[in-house]
């Protein structure tokens, strides 16, 4: 997302002359496109990796805990729930009256990550629209 | 419509060959679409080696699209079809096998707005030369030296040449600029109004630089500054809208055209 809008944002003048220059298509997303969207390339990637490390939080969470799950013996077999999927097999497998209070505990964990990693990203998106148009 | 003759020779007879010179850049009946709008319409033009042809006329004349049309930077513009042809040494560059690459580093181009990149000064003049991989890494300061004393920036910039280029003045900007361009030696050089951004001084250096500029290069400029267009070009051409779409409506030498207009479009 911060690579596109970064990559949007350039200016066609640029694009415009560099090509007036003489310079390949090839040539001018190596030495305009690229390093002028450089910042958006890496905050870009920092986002998205805050976030694969953040969503593992809650799928280790489920697999040890509800799941007892040990390391998986071959690639198809999956014995890790997703916080979102332990929810729903929670609130549909079980008849228990005492399962009600753990659902809606899952579903405050899972609503508290994500709110939480998206305010931590907010700033961060903030700072690249800011760059991306004033820059 | 007037044609420019193909047979002139321009207004300082000492800076042309004796014998006429084939014309280095011509059109052939250029018109330019988009969609059902004509931008431009059937345009001749020829320019000689070493003249500097203005080309004026109001806004929305189609002059700056003529301007792109000469290095094939109008393809960058999506939705537009060209028809016509235009020639750069008697070949058309439009035909295949033509390196459009290559082309437009011999016809340079200024823009109406500096467009230099963040990048060191010295890196802006260079960012054309390094590309094209004519010279080798050790020559690069010397072509650097040698555009930006040409377009009269050496003596500004010689001790800040690792300074961002985005700290200069915007006319020193555009002199950079035009130094950008210089470094790769294009033999043409087309400028969109390349003053209508700056101040008066900066305008007075920029001209004076054309001036300098036109015993080794040809030059098209397009302005909107009839003084400017009468203190720098040979040659004029004059484009109008008619049914909206771009003509030129006249053209000739500087001074017979601004002085005795034969057409009453024409300034």
């Amino acid at each position: 997302m911060a690579l596109i809008e970064r990559i949007a944002s350039l200016p066609a003048r640029y694009i415009e002359a560099a090509a007036g220059l003489g310079l390949s298509q090839s040539q001018i997303i190596w030495s305009v496109i690229l390093p002028q969207s450089f910042s958006g390339l890496v905050t870009g990637s920092l986002l998205g990796l805050a976030r694969a490390a953040g969503e593992t939080a809650p799928i280790m969470f489920t697999a040890t805990i509800f799941a007892g799950a040990t390391l998986p013996h071959g690639i198809r077999e999956s014995p890790v729930l997703s916080l979102p999927y332990h929810i729903f097999i929670l609130a549909q497998d079980s008849f228990d009256p005492s399962v009600g209070a753990k659902v809606w505990g899952s579903a405050l964990v899972l609503l508290g990550l994500v709110s939480l990693l998206s305010l931590l990203a907010l700033p961060l998106r903030l700072k690249i629209h800011e760059e991306a148009h004033h820059g | 419509m007037v044609e420019a003759s193909e047979t002139h020779s321009g207004k300082e007879g000492g800076l042309q060959p004796s014998a006429t010179p084939s014309p280095l850049l011509e059109t052939h009946s250029l018109t330019v679409q988009a969609g059902a709008r004509t931008i431009l319409r059937n345009v001749n033009l020829s320019i000689s080696p070493r003249q500097i042809l203005g080309i004026i006329g109001p806004s929305g004349a189609g002059k700056s699209t003529l301007l792109k049309c000469l290095n094939r930077l109008i393809e960058l513009t999506p939705g537009l079809h060209v028809s016509g042809d235009v020639q750069f040494h008697q070949r058309s560059i439009n035909a295949p096998g033509v390196d459009v690459d290559a082309l437009r580093s011999r016809i340079g181009i200024l823009f109406q707005q500096p467009v230099v990149f963040p990048k060191t000064i010295e890196a802006n003049v260079i960012f054309g030369v390094r590309h094209l991989g004519r010279v080798s890494r050790k020559g690069w300061p010397e072509i650097a030296e040698r555009a930006l004393r040409e377009a009269a920036l050496w003596d500004e910039v010689k001790d800040r040449l690792r300074e961002s280029a985005l700290r200069l003045s915007v006319g020193q900007q555009q002199r950079l600029c035009l130094a950008r361009t210089l470094a790769v030696e294009p033999e043409v050089i087309l400028m969109d109004e390349p003053t209508s951004a700056l101040d008066p001084k900066s305008t007075e250096a920029i001209e004076q630089l054309i001036l300098e500029l036109k015993c080794r290069r040809t030059i098209v400029i397009v302005t909107h500054n009839l003084g400017q267009a009468r203190r720098v070009a040979d040659w004029i051409t004059c484009l109008s809208p008619r049914d909206g779409a771009g003509e030129i409506v006249e053209c000739g030498p500087c001074t017979d055209m601004l002085d005795q207009p034969q057409d009453a479009k024409a300034p």
